[in-house]
Order: C-alpha cells, then sequence, then structure tokens
C-alpha cells in the first residue's frame, strides 16, 4: 500500500514540477528571450569589434557624407515656408510684368497658382500676362473660370471683359450687351464699382441713352468724366443740372490745369467745358494760353474748331453778325488751315452770294497771295467754282491746291471727283488720286464714294458696288451714290435692285429741290 | 549517362528555348535600359573565375524529386510561351531549366561554383507586368518633386508638373534617360555583381541594392538641379556633348558611391569567413557521385519534350527572326526643312512661326522636332516632324505625362487625298489612320491634338497604347492578357524604322466648332502630305490600308 502511495505520489510530484516548470518558462519567457538577445547581441558586437577595419569606414565616408547631405536636405526642404515661397513668386511675378517678360511672369503666376490654389487674382494676372504674351486661348480659358457671362465672380475680370469688349470695332450689340452684363456682374460683386459705373455711363453716353449715363456716370467718383455728365443732364432734358455739371467741370479742369500746367489735355477739356458753357471767349483765351506753353497742333485744331462752334452759334440775320463770323472762320483758318470745318463753312459762306461772299472770296485771294493757307484757299476756291459750273477755273484751283498739300486727304478726294466730272473724264488719274486716300482711310464714307464713281466710270462695276454699298450705309441721303449704283447694277445684270437704287435717287433729288 | 548530360543540357537550352530567347534578348535590346546585358556573359565568365579554384567533384545528389518537380514546372512553362508566344516566360522557364542543368551535372557541392553566375543571369528577366514601365513612373515623380522642393530651397523660381521642371529660360521634361530608370537598372546590376564578386552576405546584397536605389535617386535629382542652376548661368547642360558628360560624371560618381556603400556596410555588418564555411560544409557526409537513374532518365524525356516545343516555335513564329544589332545602328539624319520648307499659307492657315528643337536621345517627344506655327483668326495650330522613333508611338502619354488629361481619343481613317496641291501617295482610293484626341490642362482649357507616324516608306500609322482607366484588378488582368496573348506582329513586320511623327497641337480662344475640327484636319492630312513629300522616298507602291490602326497594336508585354 506504501509503495503504491509513494508511487503516486511521486507521479504527482514530478507532474507538479512539470507544470511548475511550464508556468516559470510561461511566465519568464520574455525575460528569457531578451536576455539571448542581448548575449546574441553581446556576441555579436564582440563579433564585430574583432573584426572591423577602420579602413572600411574610411571608405564608406563619401556615403555617408552623401547621406547625411541628402538627409539634411529632405528635411530642410520638407520645413521650408510656403507662405514665404509664395511671396517670392508673387514679387518675381510682379517684376516681370514690370520689365514686360510675360514668358516669366506666366510661369511665375502659374507656379503661384500652385501654391495658392484658388486666388483668383493670381490668375487674373495669368490671364492679362497671357494676352499680352498672345497666348490667347490661355487667356480665354482663364476668363471663362473668372468671368463667366451668366454668373458674378471676380469683378476686375468682368470689368476687363468688358472693356475689352467695348474696344472691339466694330462695336456689335452683341458685345454691348455681353459688356453691359459682365459690368453689372462688378457692380454686384461691390468690386471696382467706381470703373464700372464709369464704364456703364460712358457705354450708356455712345449709345444715347442719356438717363441711364446719367445715373451711371452721376455715380462716378471720377470728376474727369463730369463733362460728359453736364451734356447727358443737357441732351436728357435737364438744362440746369447740365449747365450745374458743366460749371462744376469747369472749375475741377481749371484746378487740374493750374495744377499741372504742362498737361495740355486738362486744358482741352477745359475749354470743351467754356464751350458746352456758351463761354466762347473763355475758351479761346485757354486755349490760346495752352498755345503759349506747348505749339501743338491739337490745340491750334481745337482753337479753330472753337472758333468754328462760335461762327455757329451766331446768326446769320443781319450783316455785323456775318461779319462777325467771318472773322471768326477767318481766325480759326489763321490758326489752323487744315480744318476740314473751316472749309465747310467758308464755302458755305461762298455760296450764299452775299456781301460776306466777296468779303470771303477777297481773304481767300489774299491768303493765296500772301502765300497764308493756299492750299486750303485753292481748295475752297476750286469747290466753290465747281458748284458754280467753271469747271476750268475749278480745275486750276484743284491743281494748285493739290500742289501745295499734296497728303490733304480732301484735296486729292475733290480733285479726283472733278476729274470724272470733266470733259474729257481722266478717271485713271482720278483713279491713282483717290486710292492712297482710301488706303488711309479705308472707312470713310466721302472717300468710298468717290472712287465708288470713278470705278464706274472706269467700267468696273463689280468693284464699284463694293466701295458705294460700304459708302450708302453712311450716305444714305446722298442721291449720288444711290445714282452710281443703280448704274452699276444695271450693267451688273442685276434689274431689280438697279431700279430700286434709281427709285431711291430719285425721291432723294426730289426732296432736295422741295426743299 | 552522366556524360551525356552536357550534351542534354546544350540540346535544352538550344531547341528548347533558342528561337523564344532570341526574340526575348532581341526586346530587352530594343529598350535603352537593358542594353546594359550584352556585357553579361563577361559578368558570368568573371564570377565563375572567381569561384574556380572552388571545383569539386560532382557530389551530393539528394532532393532529386524537387529538381523533377521544377523541370516539369519549367516545361510546363516552356509549353505556356510556345502556345502563347511570350519570351518572357521562355526566358523564365529557361533560368529554371539552367539550375536543373548545374544540378545535374555537379549535385548540390557543385552549386556554390555555379550559384553566383547563376543568380547573375536573372538580370535578363525584366519585372512582369509592366513593373519596370511603373517604376519609371514612379522614379519619374519622385526624381521631378524632389528636384522641385530642391530648387526651392535653393531659391531658383521654377514650375513643375508631372514630369516637367519649366524655368524661364527652357522647359525640361523628364524623359526616361534622366529620370534615373537606364542608370537604375545599370547600377543595380553593377551592385549585384560587386556582393556577388566579393561574396557579401544576403543581407548586404539586400541592404546594397536598396542603397543603390537610393544612389540613383540622388544621382539624378543632382543632374536635374544641375541643368537648372547651369540655365540661370547661361549654360546648358541639357543637351548635346555637354549632356552627355554630365551624365557620364554622375554615374560615376554613383559607381563610386555604390563601393563606398559597400564598404560602409562591410564595416557594419561582420563578415564571415566563407572558405570556413565552405570547410565546415565539407565535413558533412556527400552521399552520392551522380544524379539518380531514374532522373537521368527523366532528364532525356524532358529534353525531347522541349526538343519539340523548339520544333513548334521555329514553325509558329512570326515574320523572321529580329535583328538583334537593330538598337545599336546609327539613325539616318533627317532633313532639315527651315522656315520655308513649308509654305506661307497652306489651306486656310497662314505660317506665323518655326523653331527647331533638340533634346537627348530616347525622350519621348524626339530627339529633334521641327516646329511650325499656323493661324488662322483665334485658332492656332503648331504643328511639328519629330524623329525619330522606332516603332509606333502614342503621342498622348507623352501629354499625359505632363499633366493633360485625355477626354477623348481616337482614331480617323481619313479617305483620298486632302484638298489643295496635296497629292495622295497611293492614289485617292488610300485610307490613311491620324489619332485625333481631345485634352485639357488646368490654366490651359482645351486643345486638340492630331498625330500619326510616317515610317520609311512614307506608310502612316497611328495607333494609342491601351491605358486602363479603370480599377488595378482590371488593369492587372489586362496585363496578365497580355503576357499570355499573341500579338499581331505580322503588322509590326511591316513597318521600316525609323519613322517620323508629324504632330499637331491646336488651341483656340473659343471652344472649337465641328468646322474648326475639321478644317483643321484637312490643313494636318495636306502638311502630312507635304513632309511626306519631301522627306519620304517612295519606294513601295502597296496600299496603306492594310495598315489600318488598331487600339492594340503595340502593347508592351
Amino acid at each position: 500500500m506504501n509503495k503504491i502511495v509513494s508511487k503516486y505520489f511521486r507521479r504527482a510530484t514530478r507532474s507538479l514540477r512539470w507544470l511548475l516548470h511550464q508556468l516559470m518558462a510561461w511566465l519568464f519567457w520574455p525575460i528569457w528571450l531578451t536576455h539571448h538577445l542581448v548575449l546574441k547581441l553581446g556576441r555579436s558586437l564582440r563579433f564585430w569589434w574583432r573584426r572591423r577595419k577602420l579602413q572600411q569606414l574610411l571608405c564608406g565616408l563619401p556615403a555617408l557624407a552623401v547621406a547625411g547631405t541628402a538627409t539634411y536636405l529632405v528635411v530642410a526642404a520638407a520645413n521650408q515656408d510656403h507662405s514665404q515661397i509664395a511671396s517670392r513668386y508673387q514679387r518675381a511675378a510682379k517684376a516681370a510684368m514690370e520689365r514686360r517678360d510675360f514668358t516669366s511672369a506666366m510661369l511665375f503666376l502659374q507656379r503661384l497658382i500652385e501654391l495658392q490654389p484658388g486666388n483668383r487674382d493670381t490668375l487674373f494676372d495669368l490671364a492679362r500676362a497671357a494676352e499680352n504674351k498672345g497666348d490667347y486661348p490661355r487667356m480665354a480659358s482663364a476668363m471663362r473660370t473668372l468671368a463667366p457671362e451668366d454668373h458674378p465672380v471676380h469683378g476686375p475680370s468682368h470689368l476687363w471683359q468688358a472693356t475689352r469688349l467695348l474696344s472691339q470695332k466694330p462695336a456689335t450689340p452683341k458685345n454691348l450687351k455681353l459688356a453691359e452684363s459682365h459690368l453689372f456682374h462688378a457692380l454686384t460683386l461691390q468690386e471696382s464699382t467706381a470703373v464700372a459705373h464709369d464704364l456703364l455711363g460712358q457705354m450708356y453716353f455712345q449709345l444715347g441713352l442719356w438717363s441711364q449715363a446719367v445715373q451711371h456716370l452721376n455715380a462716378s467718383p471720377d470728376r474727369s468724366h463730369q463733362l460728359m455728365l453736364a451734356k447727358a443732364y443737357s441732351l436728357a432734358g435737364q438744362g440746369a443740372k447740365g449747365r450745374s455739371a458743366g460749371e462744376q467741370a469747369r472749375d475741377y479742369f481749371s484746378r487740374e490745369a493750374a495744377a499741372h500746367p504742362q498737361n495740355f489735355k486738362l486744358r482741352l477739356d477745359w475749354a470743351e467745358s467754356c464751350l458746352f458753357l456758351e463761354q466762347y471767349p473763355e475758351a479761346i483765351r485757354v486755349l490760346q494760353d495752352a498755345l503759349t506753353l506747348d505749339n501743338q497742333p491739337i490745340i491750334r485744331q481745337a482753337l479753330a474748331r472753337c472758333y468754328v462752334t462760335w461762327a455757329d452759334s451766331l446768326q446769320e440775320a443781319n450783316p455785323a453778325q456775318r461779319q462777325k463770323k467771318f472773322e471768326l472762320l477767318a481766325a480759326g483758318m489763321q490758326v489752323y488751315p487744315d480744318e476740314l470745318a473751316l472749309y465747310d463753312r467758308l464755302l458755305k459762306m461762298l455760296e450764299t452770294g452775299e456781301e460776306t461772299s466777296e468779303l470771303a472770296r477777297q481773304f481767300l485771294l489774299t491768303n493765296i497771295v500772301e502765300g497764308r493757307a493756299a492750299g486750303l484757299s485753292h481748295l475752297i476756291l476750286g469747290s466753290y467754282d465747281y458748284l458754280s459750273n467753271r469747271a476750268d477755273e475749278a480745275r486750276l484751283h484743284m491743281e494748285l491746291a493739290f500742289e501745295s498739300l499734296p497728303n490733304a486727304d480732301v484735296v486729292a478726294n475733290n480733285l479726283a471727283w472733278l476729274m470724272i466730272h470733266i470733259e474729257p473724264p481722266q478717271a485713271e488719274r482720278a483713279l491713282n488720286l483717290i486710292d492712297p486716300v482710301v488706303k488711309r482711310n479705308p472707312t470713310l464714307p466721302r472717300f468710298l464714294d468717290t472712287r465708288g464713281h470713278i470705278l464706274l466710270k472706269l467700267q468696273r462695276p463689280r468693284d464699284a458696288v463694293r466701295d458705294l454699298e460700304q459708302a450708302v450705309t453712311s450716305l444714305k441721303d446722298n442721291a449720288s451714290t444711290h445714282e452710281a449704283l443703280s448704274a452699276a447694277y444695271s450693267q451688273l445684270g442685276l434689274r431689280d435692285l438697279a431700279a430700286k437704287h434709281l427709285e431711291a435717287s430719285k425721291s432723294l433729288s426730289e426732296n432736295v429741290q422741295r426743299k | 549517362m552522366t556524360s551525356r548530360i552536357p550534351l542534354l543540357a546544350v540540346f535544352f537550352a538550344i531547341s528548347g528555348y533558342g528561337v523564344l530567347a532570341w526574340w526575348h534578348l532581341s526586346s530587352l535590346l530594343a529598350r535603352p535600359h537593358y542594353q546594359f546585358i550584352v556585357v553579361l556573359p563577361f559578368l558570368v565568365l568573371a564570377l565563375l573565375r572567381t569561384r574556380a579554384e572552388e571545383r569539386q567533384p560532382p557530389g551530393n545528389f539528394r532532393w532529386a524529386p524537387l529538381i523533377v518537380l521544377l523541370l516539369t514546372g519549367s516545361s510546363l512553362l516552356l509549353v505556356l510561351a510556345t502556345w502563347a508566344w511570350s519570351p518572357w516566360i521562355a526566358m523564365l522557364s529557361g533560368l529554371v531549366t539552367s539550375f536543373c542543368v548545374i544540378w545535374l551535372l555537379t549535385g548540390w557541392d557543385g552549386l556554390p561554383r555555379w550559384m553566383p553566375a547563376w543568380l547573375m543571369c536573372w538580370i535578363l528577366l525584366p519585372p512582369p507586368f509592366g513593373w519596370d514601365e511603373r517604376l519609371t513612373v514612379a522614379l519619374r515623380g519622385v526624381t521631378t518633386r524632389a528636384t522641385s522642393s530642391l530648387l526651392e530651397l535653393f531659391g531658383t523660381l521654377h514650375l513643375s508638373y508631372m514630369n516637367v521642371i519649366q524655368v524661364p529660360q527652357k522647359s525640361l521634361f523628364i524623359a526616361d534617360a534622366c529620370s534615373g530608370v537606364h542608370s537604375l537598372f545599370v547600377l543595380l546590376a553593377a551592385s549585384l555583381f560587386l556582393a556577388l564578386w566579393f561574396r557579401r552576405s544576403a543581407l548586404h546584397t539586400i541592404l546594397l541594392l536598396i542603397a543603390t536605389v537610393g544612389i540613383v535617386l540622388v544621382e539624378n535629382i543632382t543632374r536635374l538641379v544641375v541643368i537648372v542652376l547651369g540655365l540661370s548661368w547661361r549654360m546648358d547642360l541639357s543637351i548635346g556633348v555637354n549632356h552627355t558628360f554630365l551624365g557620364l560624371m554622375l554615374f560615376l560618381g554613383s559607381a563610386v558611391l555604390i563601393a563606398s556603400t559597400d564598404q560602409l556596410l562591410v564595416f557594419f555588418l561582420p563578415q564571415h569567413d566563407p572558405r570556413a564555411q565552405q570547410a565546415h560544409s565539407q565535413t558533412g557526409d556527400s552521399i552520392a557521385k551522380e544524379p539518380p537513374r531514374w532522373l537521368q532518365l527523366a532528364a532525356a524525356t524532358f529534353s525531347l519534350a522541349f526538343a519539340c516545343c523548339g520544333l513548334v516555335q521555329w514553325w509558329t513564329m512570326p515574320g523572321s527572326l529580329p535583328d538583334l544589332t537593330q538598337s545599336f545602328k546609327s539613325v539616318p539624319d533627317l532633313k532639315v526643312l527651315g522656315q520655308k520648307g513649308m509654305p506661307v499659307k497652306l489651306q486656310e492657315f497662314s505660317q506665323v512661326d518655326y523653331s527647331l528643337i533638340q533634346r537627348v536621345l530616347g525622350d519621348p517627344f524626339g530627339q529633334q522636332s521641327q516646329q511650325w506655327v499656323y493661324a488662322r483668326g483665334s485658332l492656332m495650330a503648331q504643328i511639328s516632324i519629330d524623329y525619330p522613333y522606332d516603332g509606333m508611338h502614342d503621342a498622348t502619354e507623352c501629354y499625359a505625362e505632363t499633366g493633360w488629361t485625355i477626354d477623348q481619343a481616337e482614331i480617323l481613317n481619313w479617305t483620298g487625298a486632302s484638298g489643295s496641291e496635296a497629292q495622295a501617295p497611293f492614289g485617292d482610293e488610300t485610307v490613311e489612320p491620324l489619332a485625333v484626341v481631345r485634352m485639357s490642362r488646368a490654366l490651359e482649357g482645351s486643345v486638340l491634338l492630331v498625330f500619326s507616324q510616317l515610317d520609311r516608306d512614307g506608310v502612316a500609322l497611328a495607333g494609342f497604347k491601351h491605358r486602363s482607366a479603370g480599377p488595378r484588378v482590371v488593369d492587372a488582368q489586362r496585363r496578365l492578357d497580355s503576357l499570355v496573348r499573341r500579338p499581331p506582329t505580322t503588322q509590326k513586320s511591316s513597318v521600316r524604322p525609323p519613322l517620323l511623327q508629324v504632330q499637331m497641337l491646336a488651341r483656340s480662344a473659343e471652344p472649337f466648332t465641328e468646322e474648326d475640327v475639321d478644317r483643321l484636319l484637312k490643313f494636318y492630312v495636306d502638311f502630312r502630305q507635304q513632309s511626306r513629300r519631301q522627306l519620304v522616298d517612295h519606294s513601295v507602291s502597296g496600299t496603306a490600308s492594310q495598315l489600318a490602326a488598331t487600339r492594340s497594336d503595340f502593347v508592351t508585354p
């Protein structure tokens, strides 16, 4: 029995010992593992320490140096201040724009957009740089984002779009409508409202929408448009307000001209304000003062126009007024003989056949004798002789006028016209005279009309139609243009059109006769 | 029987793998970053020579069933490669078979002598599924971003997007050559050779290979930073001899750094004496002195199977064997037409600018571009002749890598002559392809890209590389398919390189209308005809219709 008990006891003890051993192993295995690893590491380190060679470390130094440098650069690059980088690009872009290096500017601006996504001002600058560089597709792409037609996004971009549309020639209704909507978007965004009001005011003024022009010009803080506002008031039937605005404009320009004596444009505006207020002597004084400071043709021309305006304001009922009128026109001719308005008024004066007619004639002849404005004087006298059916004298005067003023478009035009209306007509010479004139003024209907007539004389109806059709859009009431078109269409075999123009010509002639 | 085994091995190699291995080598040599494999035989010989003193009689042929298993696997791979015409799978099979052959020759005891050379041969197997291509793209991205950050650190103002670094003086496209993919593969092979030559441990070798990737990145970032800084000093190191010299210097620097890293690793990693280990292994009991008889019979049977595969390959080979030296032949120069080489007015467009652009060899936009700019109102067409290309080229890839999003891409088959004075090269019935792509990029808007290539016979080609926009699983499936799908090589064999690319990038301030597109396409076709007439000799009178492009013409495995 004892043996059995001791046998089981021994077994139980062994099992317990085994269990305790396992338990200890489970409890202490991290310590055992750490101990083992430390020993292993120690052995490895001892092994490494015995076998290490300084020569190998020296050979590895270049790799260590490169690794160290690369790590430093990576850390330094990762910790760069983005706002500082952005401001650096901003400065560089601005400098590039200023020196008109748009390629660099575009590059810096694109990088800036990367650094500050959503910055519309930068995108706007990019569009402007692209436009200056001639990269219109990119400009359009940016502008489609910044200034869409249907909703407001970025005020300056809408203004810029409007300005571009308004500066396009010819101004189409579609472009004007679009420009208007862009300007309204700019006003909605309350960005650059002053410029938007200015542009809207000017646009409405050009379109003849006086009350709308008044509304926006009034809202504009820019006093330089005060004169336009005055005119708009006046044309809208609010004379008193117009006069008040005109006075404000005059005062403004006089102050500014005093502050900037060399700025002759201010003096021109000042004079124009005086003219608006019908203060003619004051306007003439301002311009004469301007001439003493700077003898520019534009000031002389303005002064001549000033004389013409004053002359136009005078009634022709009594001889004293007519005398005054003649004196004013003569004074204008002294200042700027090439002014076409003077030619027009003097010719009319000659045509009246009154006492001033002879006075004017004598004045022109004296001019020729004294060598003063001889070209224009010959032109006026030649034109008068032509209208008085004295073709030979007219031709002589015109030839002399052309010799004096070979680059004067009106002289060449009138001489060319005369060339096809004398016997025998000299159409080839007339064409040689008018071609350079049309080249210089491709849209002026008067010159196109002359060339159309000449081409018709030369039996070139197709070319004549091209010029005459362009001319007739502005010269709707000119019977001779319709007559020429009728003849041209007739030669081309378009009888219906020829008949229509002939009918228009006849009706216009009858109206003139009736008047 | 043992004495006949080398003969069998030679028979395996030549009969079973000859044709596909030739094709594999041809495709490797066509890629510039694998052309260094021409030095592989010398490396293998050098490695064998270093182990010459370890020559010992064959012995220890244990684990024979494992070899049978490997032989079975490689023979199955060869069958698959033959059926699918996959040179890559054939090369994988060949490497496995070569291991078995070496084992049959020397047993496990002989492997230490052969193993380094055998491991070195694995450089013949590029990563599958276009992973090398992905690596190239990834390297380009990392290089560009890191270069950009460094330039910011140095205060150099620039713009970087996708794989382009632009400075006011020049726009630098990070081409394959500059992305580091060329030097990466060469330097990895060099590192492997160095480790094998000096009997470095596995850990040492792996660390050295990882360090090599880092060194290559440093090399290429340095190259770009130096080029950009050079430009600001009015020194153009991006082209010509300067570029080559800079590349060579940096490559040598990288090689020195690898050697230096190796020494550093030797310093830090305790190195056991391999000879002592060898002595230890020699004390072990070597049993059999030759492979078992049944295994020799099995090997003989496999040799017959390989021979059959070799015959089938020869029979089904598409076209003739490719010319291995093709990539090393110099490309003929293309005549420079100059500004007056193209008409001042073409269709309704007027010429406004001309430039001649030189780039580095292998640049995807062509090493040389003759570029004209034509305009018509708000339409602006930049049209260029890019040269040279070895095969069909998908220009959309280049644009995608420079940040453009491809919105729509299609191949148009343009029928007949284009109009004006242009004459169709193959008569009025000619159908010629052209790739028409609409793409867009932030801040640039939408553009129209039209391109096609002309081979030496004036035959027009156009195509797109398959691009998966779907999930990665789909992409992987496509790449797996490309691995085992027989390519339509009959068309490829008809193309006579080098090709020139006629490429037009049209932009407009307004969105393109249908009339605009039609006008531009006519202009493009007319321009292509003009350039064909001046630059290509018409020596072939066939029809181009047989070369109507497909979307899968040049999928790379």
